[in-house]
């Protein structure tokens, strides 16, 4: 991958076409979030008609060896900016492009959003927020998923993002889709998520319409000020489906431990409430726990997969190791949820 | 664990020596890095993952295997002709074990895929009880790994801090 200097060289060249002007790029720094795509944020200054600007910028690469490569930058770009100016909170975005040769990876630039992204993961028994700080993040946090939900794509560039799918096939696609990276990433059989893949298409709900779906709607991925969720973030897996999926993916185990809160946010019965009065669709409780089951699947697999990753020598990031000691947990608790256990 | 002991090893090696070390002020912290370096160099060609807990899960497996057999002997439907080459060295090494091992549980995936498409075509509940016997010997084995593992520092790794 490319190190600082050149980011900030190849930054300089790709702005100043953009802009018609001379950017100056300072500031450049990677951050350690996320196992995907590479953030780094940068301070870009140059000169245009209404004269000096200077913008705090994010740069995101999907690098070559990196997970889920090949990688798009549409599905994010295109999220982001159809939602701009939406009830859903999101960094403003610039540019994208999915050619290798200005970063070596496909990429889109973005505003920085000021905030802190607050980490799902707190010592057993800790809780993450205080009760004066969870309550309104906990509204705000449902309020963005019911308009993301609502959001009308159709008519949208967002309709390419799954082409074919009705609320028959959300959950038979979703399954696919995640079915055939396992086969592409295992490197030993898991007789466990055999089982659950049989479990998974054997109960799978009927979407209530089909939504934009985040694909990775939770804590640790929005920023928040002063009580504010500022922006949501890591559009990564974006994706046409059931809505219900992301309401199945706050309510997993991993990102709550033994908290009664989802997301440490908020408790179960109270997220379906304010949900379905937030977003007009009814919540299916059995569709929650399949998709439940179905999210623990999918980072069960993305576990395999980081595993993979490393194994290869593709990407050497150590982080991808650790996510793979991890796996035993997760396919038991595929199981605890599939049985009511969790 | 989910990635070889070797990849391991060379991983935090290569970790340590161009991530870690450059990156560390303090010369005597640098000092202990370099002995945690050192001895894990030494210990890479010496280890191997625990034996005992790989000829348990062959020795589970052959006996759910046989389980299984008596649970299809009577049904019109063959089920996938179990794997013949199962013996091992009478001394076997681990890495003599862990293929055997993973032979074996892709034999299990394609029971579970076979009495899953078959469901309705064997007697009833048999898809259950064969998915039943798999599963509790797999769970077993989940635990066994479950127990030896630290809790996860996902939020230290997140941050970096």
């Amino acid at each position: 991958m490319l190190d600082g200097e050149t980011v900030t060289k190849s930054l300089a060249a790709f702005l100043g076409r953009q802009t018609g002007s001379e950017v100056a790029i300072s500031g450049l720094r990677r951050y350690t979030v996320g196992f995907s795509w590479i953030t780094y944020g940068f301070d870009a200054a140059w000169h245009d008609s209404t004269g000096a600007r200077h913008e705090k910028l994010i740069l995101r690469l999907g690098p070559p060896t990196g997970l889920f490569a090949p990688y798009r930058a549409f599905p994010q770009f295109a999220s982001l900016k159809a939602l701009e100016g939406s009830a859903v909170p999101v960094p403003r975005v610039y540019w994208y492009g999915e050619e290798l040769d200005t970063f070596g990876a496909p990429f889109f630039i973005c505003e920085k959003v000021e905030g802190e992204a607050p980490l799902p993961w707190v010592s057993e028994g800790q809780e993450a927020f205080p009760p004066a700080t969870r309550e309104p993040l906990a509204e705000q946090f449902v309020a963005a998923l019911a308009a993301i939900h609502r959001f009308e794509w159709r008519g949208t560039p967002l309709e390419t993002l799954g082409a074919g799918v009705d609320e028959a096939s959300a959950a038979t696609c979703e399954i696919a889709f995640w079915e055939e990276l396992l086969d592409r990433w295992a490197f030993r059989p898991y007789p466990m998520l055999q089982w659950a893949i049989s479990w998974l298409k054997a109960h799978r709900p009927v979407a209530p319409r089909v939504s934009l779906v985040h694909g990775d709607y939770r804590t640790g991925n929005f920023l928040e000020r002063g009580g504010r969720i500022t922006a949501i973030l890591d559009w990564e897996l974006v994706h046409l489906g059931d809505p219900l999926e992301d309401l199945g993916w706050v309510c997993m185990r991993s990102f709550r431990g033994r908290s009664p809160y989802m997301c440490h946010l908020i408790e179960r019965a109270r997220l379906y409430e304010r949900y379905e009065a937030l977003s007009g669709i009814r919540v299916d409780p059995a569709a929650i726990t399949f998709y439940e089951a179905f999210g623990t699947f999918k980072l069960a697999v993305i576990h395999v997969g980081a595993a993979r990753c490393f194994e290869d020598g593709r990407f050497k990031d150590l982080r991808m190791a650790a996510l793979g000691v991890h796996l035993p947990r997760l396919i038991m608790q595929i199981e605890g949820t599939i049985e009511g256990k969790t | 664990m989910t990635n070889s002991l070797e990849r391991i090893f060379d991983g935090v090696i290569d970790a340590l020596q161009s991530s870690v070390i450059p990156a560390i002020q303090d010369e005597s912290a640098r000092s202990q890095a370099y002995g945690v370096l050192d001895m894990l160099r030494n210990l890479r060609p010496r280890v191997e993952w625990a034996l005992g807990p790989l000829q348990d899960d062959v020795a589970q497996q052959l006996a759910l295997i046989a389980r299984i057999a008596g649970l299809t002997d009577r049904t019109a439907l063959a089920p996938p002709a179990a794997p013949s080459d199962t013996a091992l060295p009478s001394r076997p090494t681990a890495a003599e074990v862990e293929p055997m091992r993973d032979r074996l549980d892709e034999y299990l995936c394609e029971v579970l895929r076979w009495a899953d498409e078959n469901r309705s075509r064997l007697p009833a509940g048999r898809a259950e009880e064969i998915e039943a016997a798999i599963r509790d010997q797999q769970r077993a084995r989940l635990k066994r790994e479950v127990k030896l593992t630290a809790p996860p520092l996902f939020g230290e790794i997140s941050r970096g801090q």
